[in-house]
């Protein structure tokens, strides 16, 4: 058994599903997802980007130690096994994205005093679908789902806006609109965080850079959002960028 | 009469360490009088002939000398064979055996920092607390019977540098959603809390939880902090942290009155936080818990919601209000409102004061004591009503209610109980109430209201 | 305020398993009760406000010490040691308590220096206190391995502190087997200390000096620092740092004395592996007395024993010695000797291990735990348990195989007494008999009532 910590809606997701199987859709030494009910689960060891959708296994270095061999998993009773292993939800974290209030916002009109050089990947993106640095349901269209791997990068930059509008608390129903397909064009992890994104749910990279957002800590928050995954973090920011830039704009 | 062998091993090194070892393994051979395994060193070869072996000459100091003297009838194999062995370098079994644990609280810091929960015995809890305090760590101090002068020096030593020290005789804490001690398991929201009091402290965690308003964080600081002695130093510690956490929007200290003078302290520091405070004081003609946490959701904008009752009593034949008590803060709030409410002799008891607890553990944990006076009580129909708390959470014993239910259902008189918990704490409150409510009790989540009923109750058919 | 990362818990299992529920690392101290009766002092200590300081400021002014072998001369000239005048290890003691080895080594010491012509003549002489006088090296300055009898003809080695210029100083080491430090007097004792005394000393002197004068004189906290890291534990195996001064040495021996001299000294030294422990001694003499005298600081400043008693001094309570009966070594022994022929331990080799190294370093000397029939991991755990009851760990003298972490450094009496672990002393076994010498080596603790009694002293000075 390892105790772990759970945003709020992870728990009540695994609580609201019936007993029985849960399929396993990504299995690394740092990370096990699967897919409760339409809806992607993590479990995360501490080396793992602990995203939204995550329970935290705060205490085990490495899962492979923890779970061997071709294991299933299961739900039962509002608790997910893997293999012999029981993970039962002893903490509820907060995920929801710190408020940034309007003078903030308004603060600068280059908010970044150091922008950490996004890898090449992200900025030839940026370049190719986000010309003119504007998110619509049009673009967001276009986002969703483009990109590799897990989570495609068009769906980084699409969280990292949503998440922002959250923490401003300025709605984005048009966007959600689109999003709202997302099953059908991109991984159900992704889909899980967009899902997320919507709710204002982020990783604590993301949450610290908000909560840093033109102060002297930017910069190294900054650096460690980029530091997430191989683009996804730098992704986010892109996104979150373009979102600061139009709401001060449209202020 | 004995017999001498001597051999000599050319290339056959061993360290002057494990060559002592073989030596006295082959020592202890049965038949051998006495035996030297020894590099041929000038120093051993003076010491074999001293003993009276003959080595043979031209041996040099790289060289294994085997000298070994047998009694009549001593086995010269069986002497070489332990040589052998002895040589033979050996596997370690234990090599992958884990560290030891740590000691003391000192060297469990020494390699990185954490939060402190100090649970010895009283008269060794300020040592291992100042362990804390000198690797710059932050403390919760559970045990109680520490002397007052201790937790004046380790406080005045936390506000020195900048640190927190929570008790002593501290029994709930929430630090960033993780609860220490006898705490409910909570959601993180925008209410913080500082305490003097555990289940004080629960009860709100309860309230506030029923009402849907999370808690990232309750910082106990003991009975005393707000004492004239101790004058509030953990509280205004506790009020530093809360502020310049910007998640939390509102700040309820829950407290006995203060003294005057510390009163008058806190309030002029609370006066210079961005957060608002409010202050929850438990004593006559003040508002009881409930009501406070009342007010904290008007001030969030939060609407009130109605609280809970599950399962129903009936009066009996009236008589004065038994309260059977395992959180001291439950016990005297509900002795507040009944004495408040109905001047007759009311008894109200603590299981956790000390009197109860000296060589026994809490009530919350070991319910033994408790459970013998509800039966008594519940039979006795001199008894108007029994008014009980069970406090659930992190560190509470697994289910209550099953040791609980047997002991009320036969009850002659009307029982009340509150049941202080959360939704997500480990003992599933839903079930507990439930199990409770079908023994005949009327469940009630704010023990203020549990009080006014048990005083309605007890007034009996007439 | 964020969640802890990490949680110290210390007592009741059941709140450290409540922490661990929620998905939070929880380290679980091994809390057991302190030593009996030492509630209150321990309290009363802890709440001393000097004490933090204090014991950072020892630890910190003995680890910033370098011992430096600046020079070789005899007692006479370097402590004004006088004619009748002995030194002797451990904490003070008269004729009348002191045991056989170290009677022993007095009455070859008196006759060394010709106040009697045998030996055994000189057991009246003590007995009547005619003219002889004894006193402790501790109180000179100076440290003594076993018996430490030293005498005004004996020569010493000089360390010095450059940055203060403060020194100690120690004989130059016998040899194994029969010697006076293990309480023999026979006449090849008495020779060979002549020889030391003749020749060897001042072969030394020149080396040392024209080492010292020509290139800087020898960092003996260097090779301390480098024979850790080649199996020594610079109590009980000395090997590589004899070898290594011998290095540093063997030059400027050979270039200024007498060819054949030059090279029976090399022979000496380089035959006798715990050449080097006797300047071990005085370094750590010499780092442990640059944290002496720190009102509040409750750190062990030596350990010594005279062969009856075991007494230390701690910083925060001046000179003072707090002594317990000197308890019998476990280990083996060598030839036919057996428990019955040792007398308890004896020595201020044990300032070693009050500064690190020794018992303390028994995992980077894996060998010595073989002294008693112990194992690699024995050693492993015995330097980990000593840092359960030290103030830090030293930097510049690591274990490699535990990850290269300093060695446990600045032994605290409340935590000896908090803990009940007692610091442990790698040993030789002297013969309770004078005479006999060496019966053999192991491991031994300090009797554990004088923690309290420390401890009880730092809660008075505290009040």
């Amino acid at each position: 058994m390892i105790p772990v910590a759970a945003p709020r809606r992870v728990r009540e997701r695994l609580h609201a599903v019936p007993d029985g199987p849960v399929p396993i859709l990504h299995r690394s030494p740092q990370a096990i997802y699967v897919d409760v009910g339409g809806w992607c689960v993590g479990v995360l060891a501490p080396r793992a980007a602990q995203v939204p959708c995550g329970l935290r296994a705060t205490g085990v270095a490495d899962l492979d130690d923890v779970v061997s061999g071709d294991p299933a998993a299961y739900v039962s009773c509002g608790t997910l096994h893997v293999g012999s292993c029981a993970l039962p939800v002893g903490r509820i974290v907060e995920t929801y994205v710190p408020r940034v209030r309007r003078e903030v916002v308004l603060k600068k009109a280059t908010p970044v005093t150091v922008q950490a050089t996004p890898p090449a990947t992200v900025a030839g993106f940026a370049a190719s679908h986000l010309a003119d640095r504007r998110i619509d349901a049009a673009t967001a269209d276009d986002l969703l789902g483009r990109g590799e791997g897990l989570t495609p990068l068009g769906d980084d930059v699409l969280a990292g806006w949503l998440a922002l509008h959250r923490a401003a608390g300025v709605p984005t129903p048009d966007v959600e609109e689109v999003v709202r397909g997302a099953t059908e064009r991109t991984t159900l992890l992704s889909a899980t965080l967009l899902d997320c994104a919507q709710h204002g749910e982020v990783l604590p990279e993301y949450a610290a850079w908000l909560r840093a957002l033109g102060t002297d800590e930017e910069p190294a928050r900054v650096r460690a959002l980029h530091a997430v995954g191989a683009t996804s973090g730098a992704g986010l920011h892109l996104g979150a960028t373009v979102a600061l830039d139009s709401l001060r704009e449209a202020a | 009469m004995s017999t001498d062998h001597v051999t000599i091993r050319t290339g056959a090194y061993a360290d002057s360490v494990a060559l002592l070892q073989v030596s006295r393994d082959v020592q202890r051979v049965p038949g051998v009088a006495t035996a030297q395994v020894a590099m041929a060193t000038p120093l051993n070869v003076e010491v074999l002939t001293g003993l009276g072996f003959a080595v043979p000459p031209g041996t040099t100091p790289n060289d294994l000398v085997v000298a070994i003297r047998l009694e009549d009838g001593g086995d010269l194999d069986q002497a070489i064979a332990a040589v052998d062995v002895g040589l033979t370098p050996t596997r370690s079994a234990g090599a992958a055996r884990e560290a030891e644990p740590r000691r003391t609280t000192g060297s469990a810091l020494a390699d990185s920092p954490g939060l402190v929960l100090v649970s010895v015995p009283g008269a060794s809890a300020f040592v291992e607390a100042m362990d804390a305090l000198d690797a710059g760590c932050d403390v919760m101090v559970f045990s109680d019977n520490v002397p007052v002068a201790q937790e004046v020096s380790l406080k005045r030593t936390a506000a020195e540098r900048g640190l927190l020290v929570m008790g002593p005789d501290c029994g709930t804490a929430v630090v960033g959603g993780v609860g220490l001690g006898f705490a409910n398991a909570t959601v993180p929201g925008p209410v913080g809390i500082v305490a003097a009091s555990g289940t004080g402290c629960q009860q709100v965690l309860a309230l506030l939880d029923h009402a849907g308003v999370g808690v990232t964080s309750a910082l106990g600081v003991g009975g005393r902090d707000l004492s004239a002695d101790v004058g509030g130093t953990s509280t205004i510690e506790a009020l530093r942290r809360l502020d310049a956490d910007d998640t939390v929007e509102l700040v309820l200290v829950v407290s006995k009155p203060p003294a005057p003078e510390v009163a008058a302290r806190i309030e002029e520091f609370a006066a210079t936080l961005a957060t608002p405070v409010e202050l929850a004081l438990l004593g006559p003609g003040q508002p009881d818990l409930t009501e406070a946490v009342e007010r904290i959701l008007a001030g969030l904008d939060v609407q009130v919601p109605d609280w809970p009752v599950v399962g129903h009593a009936e009066p009996g034949g009236g008589g004065p209000v038994r309260g059977l008590f395992v959180g001291g803060t439950t016990c005297q709030e509900a002795q507040l409102v009944v004495e408040s409410l109905d001047p007759r002799d009311h008894t109200f008891v603590d299981f956790g004061d000390d009197a109860y607890t000296q060589g026994r553990a809490h009530p919350m944990i070991d319910p033994t004591l408790r459970l013998e006076e509800v039966r008594r009580a519940a039979s006795d129909p001199g008894t108007g009503a029994l008014l009980l708390d069970v406090v659930l959470g992190h560190g509470a014993e697994p289910d209550p209610a099953a040791l609980l239910a047997p002991a009320i259902t036969d009850a002659a008189v009307p029982v009340v109980v509150t049941v202080v918990g959360t939704r997500l704490d480990p003992q599933d409150r839903d079930r507990q109430v439930r199990v409770l409510a079908e023994a005949g009790a009327e469940v009630h989540l704010s023990n203020a209201a549990a009080a006014r009923r048990a005083v309605e109750l007890a007034r009996g058919t007439r | 305020m964020r969640a802890p990362d990490r949680v110290v818990a210390v007592g009741a299992d059941l709140l450290a398993e409540a922490v661990a529920g929620q998905a939070v690392e929880v380290e679980r101290v091994d809390w057991r009760p302190p030593m009996a009766a030492t509630e209150a002092d321990l309290a009363t200590v802890a709440a001393d406000p000097r004490r933090h300081d204090a014991n950072r400021q020892a630890v910190e002014a003995m680890l910033a010490v370098t011992a430096h072998l600046v020079d070789v001369a005899p007692a006479s000239e370097l402590l004004g040691l006088e004619r009748g005048q002995f030194l002797h290890a451990g904490p003070p003691i008269g004729w009348d308590r002191a045991p056989g080895p170290l009677r022993g080594a007095l009455m070859g010491g008196a006759a060394l220096e010709g106040l009697v012509d045998d030996p055994e003549d000189a057991v009246r002489l003590f007995e009547s206190g005619d003219g002889v006088s004894l006193e402790p090296c501790h109180h000179r300055g100076a440290v003594g391995p076993m018996a430490g009898v030293v005498t005004p003809s004996m020569w010493m080695f000089v360390l010095e502190d450059l940055a203060s210029g403060r020194r100690t100083y120690c004989s130059l080491n016998e040899g194994l087997g029969k010697v006076l430090r293990y309480g023999a007097y026979g006449p090849e004792v008495l020779e060979r200390l002549r020889w030391m005394g003749d020749v060897l000393g001042p072969l030394l002197q020149t080396a040392v000096r024209a080492v010292r004068d020509d290139t800087g004189p020898v960092d003996v906290t260097g090779i301390l620092t480098q024979m850790l890291q080649m199996g020594d534990e610079a109590h009980n195996r000395n090997r590589a740092g004899t070898l290594m001064l011998l290095r540093d040495l063997a030059p400027a021996l050979v270039s200024h004395g007498d060819r054949s001299q030059a090279a029976e000294a090399l022979r000496f030294i380089g035959g006798n592996d715990h050449f080097f422990l006797n300047l071990a001694m005085p370094a750590c003499k010499l780092a442990l007395d640059a944290g002496r005298d720190i009102p509040g600081s409750t750190m062990v400043v030596a350990m010594a024993r005279n062969g009856t008693d075991f007494g230390i001094q701690v910083s925060g309570t001046g000179d003072e010695w707090f002594t317990g009966p000197a308890q019998l070594a476990d280990g083996l022994f060598l030839g036919d000797f057996g428990p019955d022929d040792a007398n308890p331990d004896i020595g201020d080799s044990a300032i070693t291990e009050t500064a690190g190294i020794g018992g303390f370093a028994m995992a980077t000397a894996p060998a010595i735990v073989r002294f008693v029939g112990g194992t690699v991991p024995d050693a492993l755990a015995t330097t980990r348990r000593m840092g359960e009851i030290t103030l830090a760990a030293n930097p510049r003298w690591s274990v490699p195989v535990l990850d290269f972490t300093g060695v446990p450094t600045g032994i605290d009496v409340t935590r000896v007494c908090r803990t009940g672990i007692l610091p442990q002393i790698n040993t030789g076994m002297a013969g309770k008999q004078a005479g006999v010498g060496q019966v053999g080596a192991g491991l031994v603790t300090p009797p554990a009532e004088i923690f309290p009694k420390a401890l009880a002293r730092l809660a008075a000075l505290a009040r």
